[in-house]
C-alpha cells in the first residue's frame, strides 16, 4: 500500500466512525418519494397519484402499475434515483396506482378485482384526467403481469405496454418457482388462516431467495460507510426493501396456485374472472424489459411475453443488472429511464372522443 | 512485490470470497431439496393448525360477551368487497356507454355535412 492510499484510508476511518455512529442514533433520514404529486382518486385502499410536469405537458401519459407486495416509492425512490421524476423532468404526465397497505379486510380482493377493477378505474380516470382516449399502460413485477393482463382483456384504452420484469412463464429455474411448484405448501390454508399474507412471511422469503446477499450488502457497506452520498442511496433503497406489504388471501392463492404451480397463463387456460386470457391476442406497441441478472424473474420468464404477442410495434430491452437494479441503480438514468422516455416520445396517444 | 500486510488483506478478501460462494451454494442445495421443504411446509402447517384452534376457542369466549368475532367480522369485509366490486363495474359499464355515444356522435356529426352536401346538389 502507497503511502498516499494509506492517507485516504486513514481520512476515511474517522468519517466511517461517525457515519455508523449516526446510522445507529437514527440521525440519518433518507428523503423518500420526493417529486410532487396530486391524489386524484380513491378505490379501497388504492389510490391513484398524479405527477404532472412544470411546463407544458407532451402527448404521451403513463399510467405506473407497481407490484402488489411492496410500496410504490420506488419508482420515485429519492432525487436524482426516480423513475417518475425523469419522465416529469421529460414533460410527460404520469399516472401511478399506489394498491395502499392491504388489511384484513381485504382478504377477499381478487386478482379480478386487481387487474379488471382498480387497474381499469385506474385507466379510466387517467385517460379523462389527461383528455386523452388511450395512456400508456407500464407494470413492474407483479404489477407487470396484471398490466398484461388488463391489457389482453381491455386493449381500448391501452396505448402501449411496458413490461417492466414481469412474469409471464412462472416454471423456471428461480427458487420461487421450485417453492412454488413443489406443492408442499397448503397455499389455500396458509390464505385461509392468515387472510393477507403477512409481509414479514413474503419478506423472509425473499430474503431466502439470495442469503447471502445480506452479509455482502454489510461488508460492501463497511467498505463504503465513509461516503455520504453512497449511504443515503444504500438507506433509501434499505428503506423501501423492508417496507414490505401483505398480499390480499385471494389473490395470493390464484397467484401462486394457477400462475406459479399450474402455469396456466403460458398454457392459455388463466382466467380473470370469467375472461379467458389469450396472450397472442395483445396487438398493441410493447416494450418488454428484462434484467440479466433478475433472480426473482429470470429473464426467459419476463421475455417469454415478447415471443408470444401479436404485436407488430415490439421491442425487447434487455439491460444489464438486476431485478431492483435496473429501476433504481446507477445506470437506470441510461438504461431504463431514457428508453422509456424515447418509447414515449414515439407513440403519442390520440386525443378524447367527446359527446355533443 | 505485494508488503505482508497487503497480501494479508488480499488473502482475507479472497477467503471470505470464497466462504460467500460455499455457503451461497450450499443455501442454494438445501433451499431446494424437497425433504427440506415438506419439513418447513409440515412446520408451517401445524401452526397455522395451532393458530386456527386458538382462534376458535377465542371466537366462543368473545361468543358469550356478544363481541363480534373473526366470522362476524369477515362477513362484514365480504359485503363491502362486493358493494365495491359492483361499483366499479358500473362505473366501467358507464364508461363504455359514454365511448359508444361519442363513437355515434361522431359518426352522425361525419355523416350530416355529405347528406347537406348531397341535397344541394
Amino acid at each position: 500500500m502507497k503511502a498516499q492510499e494509506l492517507s485516504q484510508e486513514l481520512w476515511k476511518q474517522p468519517k466511517r466512525l461517525h457515519n455508523a455512529w449516526k446510522m445507529m442514533m437514527g440521525e440519518i433520514q433518507p428523503e423518500l418519494a420526493q417529486t410532487p404529486y396530486e391524489e386524484i382518486a380513491t378505490w379501497g385502499k388504492a389510490r391513484l397519484l398524479k405527477y404532472s410536469p412544470k411546463e407544458e405537458s407532451k402527448d404521451s401519459p403513463i399510467l405506473m402499475i407497481p407490484s402488489i407486495i411492496n410500496k410504490y416509492y420506488v419508482l420515485d425512490l429519492r432525487p436524482g434515483q426516480s423513475y417518475v421524476e425523469y419522465l416529469v423532468q421529460k414533460g410527460q404526465t404520469v399516472y401511478l396506482l399506489d394498491w395502499g397497505t392491504p388489511g384484513p379486510q381485504d382478504r377477499y380482493l381478487t386478482l379480478e378485482d386487481h387487474v379488471i377493477r382498480f387497474i381499469g378505474a385506474a385507466v379510466r380516470t387517467a385517460c379523462k384526467d389527461s383528455g386523452k382516449a388511450k395512456v400508456h399502460l407500464m407494470g413492474y413485477c407483479i404489477g407487470g403481469t396484471f398490466a398484461i393482463l388488463y391489457a389482453a382483456l381491455r386493449p381500448q384504452k391501452v396505448a402501449s405496454l411496458i413490461a417492466l420484469t414481469a412474469p409471464v412463464n412462472f416454471h423456471d429455474e428461480g427458487l420461487l418457482s421450485c417453492w412454488a411448484s413443489s406443492g408442499h405448501l397448503d397455499i389455500q390454508k396458509l390464505a385461509d388462516q392468515m387472510g393477507s399474507i403477512p409481509a414479514d412471511f413474503l419478506q423472509s422469503s425473499f430474503s431466502m431467495l439470495m442469503p447471502m446477499a445480506s452479509p455482502q450488502k454489510y461488508r460492501n457497506l463497511s467498505d463504503k460507510l465513509w461516503d455520504e452520498d453512497f449511504l443515503d442511496k444504500f438507506l433509501s433503497l434499505e428503506t423501501w426493501l423492508n417496507d414490505n406489504i401483505s398480499f390480499p388471501g385471494a389473490t395470493y392463492v390464484e397467484y401462486i396456485k394457477r400462475l406459479y404451480e399450474n402455469n396456466e397463463l403460458i398454457k392459455g387456460k388463466f382466467s380473470v374472472g370469467k375472461e379467458l386470457v389469450d396472450l397472442s391476442s395483445i396487438s398493441m406497441p410493447v416494450l418488454t424489459v428484462t434484467a440479466s441478472q433478475d433472480h426473482i424473474v429470470p429473464p426467459a420468464s419476463a421475455s417469454y411475453l415478447h415471443e408470444t404477442i401479436a404485436s407488430t410495434d415490439k421491442q425487447l430491452l434487455a439491460l444489464k443488472g438486476g431485478h431492483i437494479g435496473i429501476t433504481v441503480g446507477s445506470k437506470a438514468k441510461e438504461g431504463l429511464y431514457s428508453h422509456t422516455a424515447q418509447w414515449l416520445e414515439k407513440h403519442p396517444c390520440p386525443d378524447q372522443r367527446k359527446v355533443s | 512485490m505485494m508488503n505482508p500486510l497487503e497480501f494479508q488483506m488480499e488473502m482475507s478478501k479472497k477467503m471470505f470470497s470464497e466462504w460467500e460462494k460455499n455457503m451461497g451454494e450450499y443455501f442454494d442445495k438445501t433451499l431446494r431439496d424437497q425433504g427440506f421443504l415438506k419439513l418447513v411446509s409440515q412446520n408451517l402447517s401445524q401452526s397455522l393448525d395451532f393458530q386456527g384452534e386458538m382462534q376458535k376457542q377465542m371466537g366462543t369466549v368473545l361468543k358469550a360477551f356478544s363481541i363480534p368475532t373473526e366470522e362476524s367480522m369477515q362477513g362484514l369485509y365480504k359485503t363491502v368487497n362486493n358493494l365495491e366490486r359492483r361499483m366499479l363495474d358500473l362505473e366501467e359499464k358507464i364508461d363504455q356507454l359514454e365511448d359508444t355515444l361519442a363513437a355515434k356522435s361522431e359518426a352522425v356529426k361525419e355523416v350530416t355535412p355529405k347528406k347537406a352536401q348531397g341535397k344541394t346538389e
